[in-house]
């Protein structure tokens, strides 16, 4: 069947049908199903594997001890104090809502503009996307102190007969976020049930046949059913779309609505989605380039994959960089004092640190990815992407602990010092991440093998000339 | 091959454990040798038939001429429904049940509702999408006959099938298999129907009803301990600051010998702001005279030993203000009554103050259960008679139904608020000739 081989093919042309194809190698639909099967079937999975499984988990043990003293202690353990009763916490809760952004987009957004490549990477992504909600969930969830009484962030009458009020944009954050979290996982699961049908057929064993049997729900694979799964596909991928901006624009709004210098801006909903994206495509990069080596996957996800998110993660970090400089010329032609204030404090005051880490982890080390030597080589793609994520943590620290450490009165301003508690729950909950990513390489399908299988050059019944046929 | 199977068995419970022929299953190599044998079929007039496929195969609909699927319309209901049940939950909750008055926002506005209706709008949209799919798909089903045909397995790696079902009614066993070989397929296989009991075990329903007993224990068990009192304290996980280690009214302490936690004043002592030097200034009294009054009588309702009620008129009261009468205190006193008199007493002082307004029109609705007494008018006889220091005292004490104000209003305030008393009884008993000249002309130019 398909069989393709790299020959002369360049990822740079513009002309279709000379690309690069999507997959690599000779593969047929055998072969890719082989593959993304491999470390979900193989008795013997690499050591390696185990070795990033142990770091995991002992991290994320760590964190479920901190938050057992969190609990025991009071939200107390953690350095949030006046005046930046926001802190890492919220830091933490916004950096990981970004992460989650890239996964959406990769299966939503390029799936509306028919861009054939997120087949190889989609699957991945959305994983990301829902442990990375789970990990971003976990931070406003301690947060408020008596999570025995979470429920109250609910529309439920309490005893007290009060109802939360709908005017509140962290009221709206419950409701974005948990939207986000449950769109994401149908989605996800809707993607997978082909494939699990995949594992239900080639399962050996009892319990896999029973375990996959269940969650593929009896997919046959018919025409008709296909039909039917693709218009549901298209209209998730429809309303997924308008779904990752509001998510993060609201998230925003937390900043954005408040009158607090240097947030109560209106640059923020586009600047927070943007460096979400930019966050987002550069954890996907960190996972997936590791990922493809431990599970076999270098002839699906290809080079050509991890340029396309290089160009994405040049793009948006570029819009950073400019939502940086029109924050500062805005703060000075507004004319407001104190946001002027707080744009020089940024730069300037005892946080400098922070900015300066921040403008050139984000600004100046996507500019690299202009080269094509460094978005064609791994190794140093995922470095530059691990900068970038340091540079977009650090943009949420600045932004909510510079604003809040010195507004309007000097009288109430403070400088906020983390606890030891604040840096093992950020590190823990990369534990949390990487558990349940690596559960995820070993138990469920890696790659959405029948979207890859669609976009293999006998696939579709098409033009006969692969000189002219896309591929 | 997607009809129930459970559906046929109940139609007839009396099926021969024998399998029947279900359809015919046949491979092809690959899209375009499918696609082809999709089109000849439909052209051959089947109805009941249906492709597999590893992938959704492009056109294959055409070929086959499936129509286009309603899964968007239920969608779209499902998004009308996401979008209502928001908007109501708001207004419901946020302008109808509990009003949060928020710097004079309404309480409904639609732009502040936005975020969650679209977040909810997409929330119902999305599980329409899915359960809709799954739901128009005959799905989800744990079995079906399909699988136990032999190659089928291939179906979701790289194998093309076209399977034709023995219920259409063009369906015939022999002819339909040679129409099948006749599209050139890798092969062409029967779908057998296995029948057997399809009744439930009989042991199945006792089971049932035994675990979902045992299953309620604990939850009887919780109940039981809800609602009887029980001799051991409960058991608290959480105790949410129930408990703190503090000194409480009326507990023992072992701190002190006397095993007291609330102390006496030690003789001798006063506490701090307590005391004031000048008797005149702080109560009211005549300085001379003030060590022979019972301090006991001069709080309201007090009654003599004989039970009558104690007659303040005879305690030794100042006459004169003990403070400097000044224009600026006069102010102060105005403001104050206006703050804390004026709600019962009225802004004139004829005690028609809003709340004794209201007090007065609830009443009215429903004689004989308030208890209000309209505030007596502060220019009466009595009152005008009384001295001073029996109305400083009646601010500090209260009298009748009127609270004491001493915790409220510093002692500077009472008596800039006597003063002001004296104002208003001056300007509501005087008359007509105490007025300047002037004024008088003036009243008399707008009688005529």
């Amino acid at each position: 069947m398909a069989s393709i081989s790299l020959g002369s093919y360049d990822n740079t042309k513009e002309i279709p049908g000379q690309r690069a194809p999507l997959v690599t190698g000779d593969n047929n639909y055998q072969t890719v199903t082989d593959q993304v099967c491999v470390l979900a079937e193989k008795p013997k999975v690499p050591p390696m594997y185990f070795v990033a499984l142990g770091i995991s988990i002992v991290w994320l043990i760590i964190l479920k001890m901190c938050i057992v003293h969190l609990l025991l202690n009071g939200v107390g353990v953690w350095g949030n104090m006046s005046p930046v009763f926001w802190g890492w916490p919220i830091v933490n809760f916004v950096f990981w809502v970004g992460i989650g952004h890239a996964g959406t987009l990769i299966s939503a957004i390029l799936f509306l503009f028919r861009q054939n490549w997120r087949t190889g990477i989609n699957r991945a992504a959305e994983a990301m996307t829902i442990f990375a909600v789970i990990c971003a969930g976990l931070f406003p969830g301690i947060h408020i102190g008596r999570v025995w009484f979470a429920y109250f962030l609910f529309p439920l009458p309490n005893t007290m007969l009060l109802w939360p009020q709908f005017r509140s944009p962290l009221l709206w954050d419950v409701f974005a976020v948990s939207t986000y979290a449950t769109v994401s996982l149908l989605f996800w699961y809707m993607g997978m049930i082909p494939d699990l049908a995949t594992f239900r057929d080639r399962a050996t064993s009892r319990v896999r046949q029973i375990v996959y049997g269940v969650l593929s729900l009896g997919w046959t694979g018919s025409a008709r059913a296909w039909s039917r799964y693709e218009k549901a596909y298209l209209l998730l991928a429809a309303l997924a779309t308008p779904l990752v901006l509001s998510v993060h624009t609201i998230v925003s709004f937390d900043f954005a609505v408040s009158q607090l210098p240097g947030w109560h801006t209106t640059i923020f909903p586009p600047y927070f989605v943007a460096g979400a994206i930019f966050s987002g495509f550069a954890m996907v990069v960190t996972l997936l380039v590791p990922a493809r080596k431990l599970c076999g996957l270098e002839d699906i996800i290809t080079p050509r994959h991890l340029e396309n998110m290089c160009k994405i993660i040049l793009a948006t970090g570029t819009i950073v960089g400019y939502a940086y400089a029109m924050e500062f010329f805005i703060a000075w032609y507004g004319g407001n004092p104190y946001e002027q204030f707080a744009f020089v404090n940024r730069a300037f005051g005892p946080y400098w640190w922070a900015y300066w880490t921040m403008v050139s982890c984000n600004v100046i080390s996507p500019q690299f990815f202009w080269i094509k030597w460094c978005r064609t080589n791994p190794i140093f793609m995922v470095i530059i992407c691990i900068f970038v994520n340091i540079g977009m943590w650090f943009e949420r620290f600045v932004i909510t602990v510079t604003s809040l450490s010195r507004d309007f009165l000097p009288s109430s301003w403070g400088y906020f010092t983390p606890t030891p508690i604040d840096v093992l729950m950020l590190i823990g909950s990369f534990g949390l991440f990487s558990t349940l990513f690596l559960l995820f390489c070993r138990f469920l399908p890696v790659v959405a093998m029948a979207e890859v299988k669609s976009i293999m050059p006998d696939a579709q019944h098409r033009d006969p000339d692969p000189k002219t046929a896309e591929i | 091959m997607s009809t129930d199977v459970e559906h046929q068995t109940a139609a007839e419970p009396q099926a021969s454990p024998e399998p029947t022929l279900a359809g015919y299953v046949a491979q092809f190599d690959d899209v375009p040798s499918l696609m082809h044998a999709a089109e000849k079929t439909r052209d051959a007039g089947f109805k009941s038939f249906d492709c597999y496929t590893p992938f959704p195969v492009h056109g294959i609909d055409d070929a086959m001429g499936v129509k286009p699927t309603r899964l968007p319309f239920i969608v779209l209901g499902c998004a009308a429904v996401g979008a209502t049940t928001a908007l109501a939950l708001q207004f419901l909750t946020n302008a109808w049940d509990y009003k949060y008055i928020i710097s004079n926002k309404p309480f409904f506005s639609i732009p502040a509702d936005m975020p969650v209706t679209f977040e909810l709008t997409v929330l119902f949209s999305a599980f329409g999408a899915l359960i809709g799919m799954l739901a128009l798909n005959n799905l989800p089903r744990l079995y079906n006959r399909i699988f136990l045909v032999d190659p089928f397995q291939k179906v979701t790696t790289n194998g093309f099938f076209l399977g034709i079902e023995s219920e259409d009614p063009k369906f015939h066993e022999a002819d339909t298999k040679s129409f099948l070989t006749s599209l050139n397929p890798v092969s062409v296989t029967p779908c057998m129907e296995p029948h057997e009991n399809a009744a439930l075990p009989k042991l199945l329903a006792p089971l049932a009803v035994f675990l979902l007993v045992i299953g309620l224990i604990p939850l009887v068990l919780i109940a039981r301990m809800r609602a009887m009192p029980s001799d051991v304290p409960r058991i608290e996980i959480l105790t949410d600051m129930d408990f703190q280690p503090k000194a409480k009214t009326q507990k023992a302490s072992p701190v002190f010998a006397d095993g007291r936690t609330m102390r006496p004043v030690i003789a001798g002592t006063l506490a701090r702001g307590d005391f004031y030097e000048d008797v005149a200034y702080s109560e009211g009294l005549q300085p001379e005279q003030a060590e022979n009054v019972d301090r006991s009588m001069l709080l309201p309702n007090a009654k003599n030993p004989d039970g009558t009620t104690f007659n303040l008129t005879t305690v030794p009261w100042v006459t004169e203000l003990p403070v400097e009468p000044t224009e600026d205190l006069m102010a102060r006193g105005q403001a104050r009554y206006n703050i804390y008199c004026a709600v019962c007493h009225g802004m004139t002082g004829k005690g028609d103050g809003l709340v004794s307004r209201r007090a007065m029109e609830l009443q009215a609705g429903s004689p004989g259960i308030g208890t209000w007494i309209k505030p007596i008018t502060l220019y009466d006889e009595p009152i005008r008679n009384q001295d001073v220091g029996q109305l400083f005292n009646t601010i500090t004490h209260g009298v009748r139904k009127m609270p004491g104000y001493a915790s409220q209003i510093p002692i500077q305030d009472r008596w800039a608020i006597v003063l002001y008393v004296r104002a208003l009884q001056r300007a509501g008993s005087a008359t007509i000739d105490q007025l300047p000249a002037e004024e008088q002309q003036r009243l008399q130019a707008e009688a005529n």
